[in-house]
């Protein structure tokens, strides 16, 4: 139910249409239930009637009006008109109580704010579900391989990491490794809390073997210089990787080989090793303004469990067929 | 119903309205010179109990949950002591043959009936209608204050002026015209919210305010009628019920409008 913007729509379409699915519910029931409750108030029966009457003079069904906030706002002022807008206010009003009960994180500033509409808060009411889902997933899950796709305001990505660390905190003989592949890549923003990490700068590597020639030629030297990192020492530890991504450079470099043959080892180590977590931060901060290699990067992400955007913080887990649909 | 169809309903439904009001109000004022008055005061209830019987029936089948089941509930009452009222003045006019208007239990019945539509009215202008700009409450305010303005010393004018000395009358018909104000004002607001005057922000279902339009009408007729109780131009009263027929067909129409589309069956 959250409201996707147009600048990241494509980049939700594309993790949609890689077979991975959007689970918490959680926003959905709490916004149905605040509607519902909202026109009981004024009547059941003239509730009843409404979701009635829309349903059916657009035809849509009463789960698929309800459980989508943009579409019954709409169909309700189409139907009802400006006599429509109370009823929004309403349910404003409710949801911000819910908010402000349940201890969100918003501040009076929001509350005051007109233009800070139901969409709003949905988003927000969303983003806090998202992250709890997030945490949760995070603090029960010992193995996992996901991949956060991060813009330039990476502000829950740094969330996510800051947590992953602090679990692995309590963890003895962890190991923490770092992949940079990102010319702004800022070690205190995510690392300031721990000493003992490792970092590799594979920017270097690729710039120096960046030639359109060179590409295919130098395919063999490119895994020897991955092999610079030992991964197989790793098989059998306690490890976290993070691997930061610059997409807007590797597009730069016309040069994806790089990262397909990192996904393909820490898919490898994912398969051995059952108490590790890869974490591959991508900056996709441009993917709306040009043009990128579209199947790479779904090749990229299907090579992941779990999907986190940054903007709106949604969490996408990948579609199994035997828990989804034979249970 | 699909959209398609119902935009046929609705052109239907307008037709019949319009027909319908046509037809009253041809019918009295054809009426001979002598009957006009005795036509008009056989519609009135008639109308009236049509708009009582399906506010009755919207309240069986909405129940009185909720905000707009108490306002509906409020509606019916209202609706039903005018009823009697207005079958209680056609007894007197018609059976018992009382050509002076003379304060009777019609008047009190009436008087009573404001208090639940009033309540009715500003409930649903505070429900859908929450939204009316400080400028046009302003405005709506000064109108009536200019409409009292003028009509309340037009009325006591033409009292001291007229042969009729029935004090309590005049009060009577000063009571109406305060009391129709109360909920001319929410329905004026309601008017002027409803988008009826902008068809970007109309509602499907809400495109015209059936029952505000309706208090309107009948508030008209009451200052034409407290005019011609006051001055003693009985013979003029018949001119106000087509109004109030009117007045009470558009409600019996907006009835049937909310017991089609906003009743669950």
């Amino acid at each position: 139910m959250y409201s996707k913007n147009p600048v990241n729509e494509k980049l939700i379409n594309l993790i949609e249409n890689s077979g991975f699915i959007y689970r918490n519910q959680t926003t959905d029931i709490v916004v149905k239930d605040i509607v519902l409750n909202v026109l009981n108030r004024i009547g059941k029966s003239y509730s009843k009637a409404l979701i009635y009457q829309i349903c059916s003079l657009y035809g849509l069904s009463q789960n698929e009006l309800l459980s989508n906030y943009e579409l019954f706002e709409n169909s309700l002022t189409r139907i009802l008109g400006k006599t429509g807008y109370p009823i929004i206010l309403r349910i404003k009003k409710e949801l911000l109580k819910y908010l402000i009960m349940n201890k969100f994180d918003i501040n009076i500033k929001d509350i005051l704010d007109p233009s800070f509409n139901v969409h709003h808060i949905i988003d927000k009411l969303s983003e806090s579900y998202n992250y709890q889902l997030i945490s949760e997933n995070l603090n029960n899950n010992k193995r996992n391989h996901m991949i956060l796709l991060s813009n330039n305001d990476d502000k829950h990505i740094k969330k996510i990491i800051t947590n992953l660390v602090q679990i692995s905190k309590n963890i003895r003989n962890i190991k923490r490794l770092v992949i940079v592949l990102h010319d702004q890549f800022d070690e205190k923003r995510y690392f300031r809390s721990i000493s003992d990490i490792d970092i590799y700068y594979v920017n270097d590597i690729v710039s120096s073997y960046y030639s359109t020639d060179k590409f295919f030629k130098f395919d063999e030297n490119y895994n020897n210089n991955i092999n610079l990192i030992n991964f197989e020492q790793f098989d059998n530890s306690n490890i976290q990787i993070f691997c930061f991504i610059d997409i807007q450079r590797l597009n730069q470099l016309n040069n994806y080989k790089i990262l397909k043959i990192l996904e393909e080892k820490f898919e490898k180590l994912y398969n051995l090793n059952e108490l590790i977590q890869i974490c591959c931060i991508y900056d996709v901060s441009n993917i709306y303004a040009k043009e990128y290699e579209i199947k790479l990067l779904r090749d990229f992400i299907n090579h992941h469990n779990i999907v986190i955007v940054d903007e709106p913080l949604i969490m996408y887990q990948k579609f199994d067929v035997k828990n989804d649909i034979v249970k | 119903m699909n959209l398609e169809s119902f935009y046929t309903f609705r052109k239907r439904f307008l037709f019949i309205v319009g027909l319908s009001l046509l037809s009253v109000i041809l019918l009295i004022s054809l009426s001979p010179e002598n009957q006009k008055e005795n036509v008009g005061n056989i519609t009135n209830p008639i109308s009236i109990i049509i708009a009582a019987s399906l506010s009755v029936l919207i309240l069986y089948r909405q129940k009185t949950d909720g905000e707009i089941g108490k306002a509906f509930l409020m509606l019916t009452i209202g609706l039903v002591v005018w009823a009697v009222a207005e079958i209680l003045f056609t007894y007197s006019g018609i059976i018992t043959l009382e050509l002076e208007r003379n304060i009777m239990l019609s008047d009190l019945l009436w008087l009573i009936g404001y208090g639940p539509l009033i309540y009715y009215s500003l409930k649903m202008y505070v429900l859908f209608h929450n939204y009316s700009s400080k400028k046009s409450i302003a405005v709506i305010l000064i109108m009536m204050i200019i409409y009292l303005a003028y009509v309340l010393p037009f009325i006591i004018d033409t009292y001291g002026s007229s042969s009729n000395e029935d004090l309590p009358l005049l009060y009577i018909s000063i009571s109406y015209l305060l009391l129709d104000l109360i909920f001319i004002f929410p329905a004026s607001l309601v008017i002027l919210n409803s988008g009826i005057f902008d068809t970007k922000n109309q509602g499907v279902l809400t495109f015209f305010p059936w029952m505000f339009v309706a208090m309107i009408i009948i508030g008209l007729a009451d200052s034409i009628f407290a005019y011609t109780s006051v001055s003693g131009y009985y013979q003029l009263e018949w001119i106000t019920t087509p109004i109030y027929t009117s007045g009470y067909l558009l409600m019996a129409f907006g009835l049937y409008w909310h017991y089609k589309f906003f009743i669950y069956k």
